[in-house]
């Protein structure tokens, strides 16, 4: 288990120090200086770039990134002068966070309950109405549910604020918009994993025991049945985690994924470093500790890699 | 392979250093519940606002946050917020452009405007109750000139004498041509004469900063509420990044019963769907900078209104590239326009027009509107243009190198640029389109690099001079180096012509070398800027630099 873990902890650095080489040569390669936007005169543009360090040869400006990075200094912003990269990180991240949390329970619950009634109900109706549901609901993008719901329940019928995260109230439209696509997938795959469990023998074997039906549910057959939703977690985590662009524009969340737009427009070299650098972790860091989880429930997994 | 240890223990470093990142991030969280009540507070009560008619709380949307809240920083838009809101400077503009005074009461200038003296007023206090005193106009000026502040509108401050030598290390700062003979009293000494130095006055870099908190050293002071003090008739009471700015009344302004909101916020907003949605369901009160389609959607609407922005958008031609460094092909190329053509496409926001100098900058000797002032700087004449064509040797464009139309890819200029192109075509002439990401665009027109650009250019200041001195000999932005000596030479006369109906002659008679003789540029149209505004807020002015003024607006029932 130890040895696993050290050799998925390795991976995963490694993955990151790439990450961070190949933002940086991108960044390097992005036409277009990001002290130039405002129009100041030649000299003030030569004071400006030697202050931000980035008249130095790359190589040089790569290391001293790297150097900077392993005190845990992602260096300051070039349009927000003065602020720290990690201040403005822990600053966005905390809405997408909030969001992503309410998010993440809402797919689960409703994901999982609804996987479950749908391989349990046994009318073909019901089934095909479900499927249809769900396809809808894996196939609208989020931005245009995200855009209905902001103008039937915000702007018509008025019954949910639209702006910012404020108050209980402003996270029931976002959180479905953004949940709307993981529901389905979670519980597209519960259902079709609690089918294939269910004809297991050792839950006939339960139900001739004459266990009660909760019993069966949840000790035998959901155990079990979760392992591929457990699987697609890490994934779903990460992407909640990282905000989506269109939700946090469009209901004006102050988000991670909104900043990192930004920064890429404004030319925030530091700005779009930082924020790439903790995206990549937090999606490494998630898979990471779903594959764990994983092995944990299924101890044959970690054989295998 | 030696390294390969270091390097697999730099990578394991750095996994906790994210380590130590993730686990901030909980801390960050729970000490957040406690500010965002403050919004809420500040959310809800302006929805209710209208309706009982007890705290006066305003929210209003601004564009997505940039920049620093430093006079002497990085002064992107949102600081023109806390400027215009929180910071009186040395004058002011009433609705007319009338200069009238306002943190100075007095002012003289020597005869050919090369030393001016401002007496500030004796009841100017910052929102903590000291006095405003000379020293804190000087504070701003010595901070801007540090190269290391990377000041935005340092070069404004070049004017000075001194000053330049100063940024650039080659003289002191304290031999600059600002002298504070007493706390009231502020003397600038020019490097050569300035004539409008009264509008220059009105930029960031004049504006006064608190000599107690505002200093280079400490480089947070501007967006910490207790140290970026207000002398104006609001100072920052709230502040979160990238989420809203608020400012509460100054309580020592002079004028403090004209302040009549509780609160004013700004809250950061990008999309234009959220901004409408937000304002049709009362969550702000001003939409400012509203989509060009709310024009429609609110006809005939109280809520309508709109400020006259002092921009103009216009054609650069690069005169040292063929073939337009013939004058008559520069000039074929500008009759054939038709900007009500362009107009039509783009929107019913946006105005023809043929001067450079923006056609809603209002004169400062009679009010009128420059662009009646100045008549048509171009005709709009397809044939003279074909003549002027066929003049220069390239009869129904035979002959003509490849033309490539440059332009940022932003908003209505991919339209503008087909608009173009198909009345260029009538000249027989097929010009090539180019988009270019903004800040590329940007860096490759100031390079010369660009044989047509579209180029906008927003005033700065409310003179003619904002726009005119941009194609002196020298000037940083002169990115086609034009070099007309009549042009110079009127310039130079007209920085010390301290005579206002003078001086604007002068002006006109500049501008119709650089549009009509000599044709370097072809202006466009110019345009306003749309707002939603709460029918119930009323009192708001529409100030000289193209927005509206909410300063001593009030809301009613």
């Amino acid at each position: 288990m130890v040895k696993y873990l050290i050799k998925r902890i390795g991976i995963g650095v490694l993955t990151l120090f790439v990450l961070v080489a190949i933002t940086f040569a991108m960044t390097k390669l992005m036409p277009g200086s990001p002290l130039q936007s405002k129009n100041v005169s030649g000299e003030v543009l030569e004071k400006m770039e030697e202050k931000y360090g980035l008249n130095k040869p790359v190589i040089e400006q790569f290391f001293i990134y790297c150097k900077n990075l392993l005190h845990g200094d992602f260096g300051t912003s070039y349009k927000k002068v003065g602020t720290e990269v990690t201040d403005i990180i822990l600053s966005r991240i905390q809405p997408t966070l909030r969001l992503g949390i309410v998010t993440f329970i809402l797919t689960l619950v409703v994901g999982v309950s609804a996987g479950i009634a749908m391989a349990k109900t046994k009318s073909n109706f019901i089934r095909g109405l479900w499927l249809s549901g769900l396809t809808l609901g894996v196939s609208v993008p989020n931005f245009i549910v995200a855009l209905l719901l902001l103008i039937i329940f915000g702007v018509q019928l008025r019954w949910f604020p639209v702006l910012g995260l404020d108050t209980p109230m402003n996270y029931v439209l976002p959180a479905i918009a953004q949940g709307l696509y993981p529901i389905s997938a979670v519980a597209r795959l519960t259902q079709t994993s609690y089918e294939d469990v269910m004809r297991q023998d050792y839950v006939t074997m339960a139900k001739a025991k004459g266990l009660s039906s909760s019993a069966i549910t949840f000790r035998h057959i959901l155990k079990n049945a979760l392992l591929p939703v457990i699987t697609y977690m890490g994934p779903m985590v990460a992407f909640l985690l990282t905000g989506s662009v269109v939700i946090e524009n469009l209901y004006t969340i102050p988000g991670i994924g909104k900043e990192f737009v930004n920064a890429i427009s404004n030319h925030d070299y530091t700005l779009v470093m930082g924020i790439t650098i903790f995206i990549g972790a937090i999606i490494i860091i998630c898979n990471m500790i779903s594959d764990l989880i994983c092995s944990f429930v299924d101890p044959r997994i970690k054989n295998t890699l | 392979m030696k390294n390969f240890k270091k390097v697999i223990a730099a990578l394991l470093c750095s996994a906790m250093v994210f380590g130590l990142v993730a686990c901030g991030d909980n801390a960050g969280n729970s000490s957040n519940t406690g500010s965002s009540n403050v919004t809420d507070a500040a959310a809800s009560g302006s929805t209710e606002t209208a309706t009982s008619g007890d705290a006066k709380n305003i929210i209003c949307s601004e564009q997505p946050e940039n920049g620093e809240y430093d006079p002497a920083g990085a002064t992107a838009y949102v600081y023109f917020d806390l400027q215009s809101y929180c910071l009186e400077g040395l004058i002011d503009y009433d609705e007319e452009g009338t200069v009238i005074p306002a943190a100075a009461t007095s002012w003289e200038a020597n005869e050919d405007g090369s030393v001016w003296t401002f007496h500030l007023k004796e009841d100017g206090y910052w929102s903590d109750g000291s006095k405003v005193t000379s020293a804190d106009f000087l504070n701003t000026i010595t901070r801007a000139l540090d190269p290391a502040k990377g000041a935005w509108y340092v070069d404004a401050l070049f004017l000075i004498k001194g000053a330049s030598d100063a940024f650039n290390g080659t003289a002191s700062i304290d031999d600059i041509g600002v002298e504070c003979p007493d706390d009231l009293t502020i003397i600038f000494t020019l490097a050569s004469p300035c004539a409008n130095f009264l509008d220059y006055v009105r930029l960031p870099v004049y504006m006064p900063s608190n000599v107690t908190y505002a200093t280079n050293a400490d480089e947070g002071w501007d967006t910490d509420v207790t140290k970026n003090l207000g002398n104006g008739p609001y100072h920052m009471s709230d502040y979160k990044s990238g989420e809203y700015i608020t400012f509460a009344p100054n309580e020592y302004y002079s004028d403090r019963d004209a302040v009549k909101f509780d609160t004013l916020t700004f809250k950061f907003m990008d999309d234009d769907q959220a901004k409408t949605s937000a304002y049709k369901t009362g969550e702000i009160d001003i939409l400012s900078g509203a989509p060009y389609y709310v024009e429609d959607q609110y006809a005939d609407q109280a809520d309508l209104q709109s400020a006259d922005v002092l921009v103009t958008n216009y054609i650069l031609f690069n005169i040292n590239m063929a073939p337009f460094d013939d004058v008559r092909v520069r000039q074929a190329f500008a009759l054939a326009v038709s900007r009500q053509g362009i107009c039509d496409v783009i929107g019913s926001c946006y105005t023809p027009s043929t001067t450079f100098v923006a056609a809603n900058y209002k004169s400062k000797v009679d009010g009128t509107k420059w662009s009646d002032l100045q008549g048509a700087l171009l005709d709009e004449n397809i044939e003279a243009a074909k003549q002027l064509l066929a003049d220069a040797g390239y009869p129904n464009g035979e002959g003509l190198p490849t033309i490539t139309y440059t332009y940022p890819s932003m908003s209505y200029e991919a339209d503008v640029a087909q608009v173009l192109q198909a009345q260029w075509q009538q000249l027989g002439v097929t010009v090539e389109l180019n988009a270019m990401e903004y800040e590329v665009y940007v860096d490759a027109r100031r390079a010369g690099e660009l044989q047509l650009a579209r180029h906008q250019w927003t005033g700065d200041y409310n003179d003619p001079a904002t726009w005119l001195d941009m194609y002196r000999d020298g000037n940083s932005q002169n990115d086609i180096s034009w070099l007309n000596d009549e042009y110079n030479q009127i310039m130079t006369e007209s920085a010390s012509e301290m005579d206002t109906a003078a001086r604007q002659a002068l002006l006109q008679e500049a501008e119709k070398i650089l549009v009509s003789e000599d044709t370097v540029i072809c202006p466009l149209f110019t345009t306003k800027s749309l707002y939603l505004v709460n029918p119930s807020i009323t009192g708001q002015t529409n100030y000289v630099m193209g927005y509206l003024d909410f300063r001593f607006a009030d809301i009613t029932q």
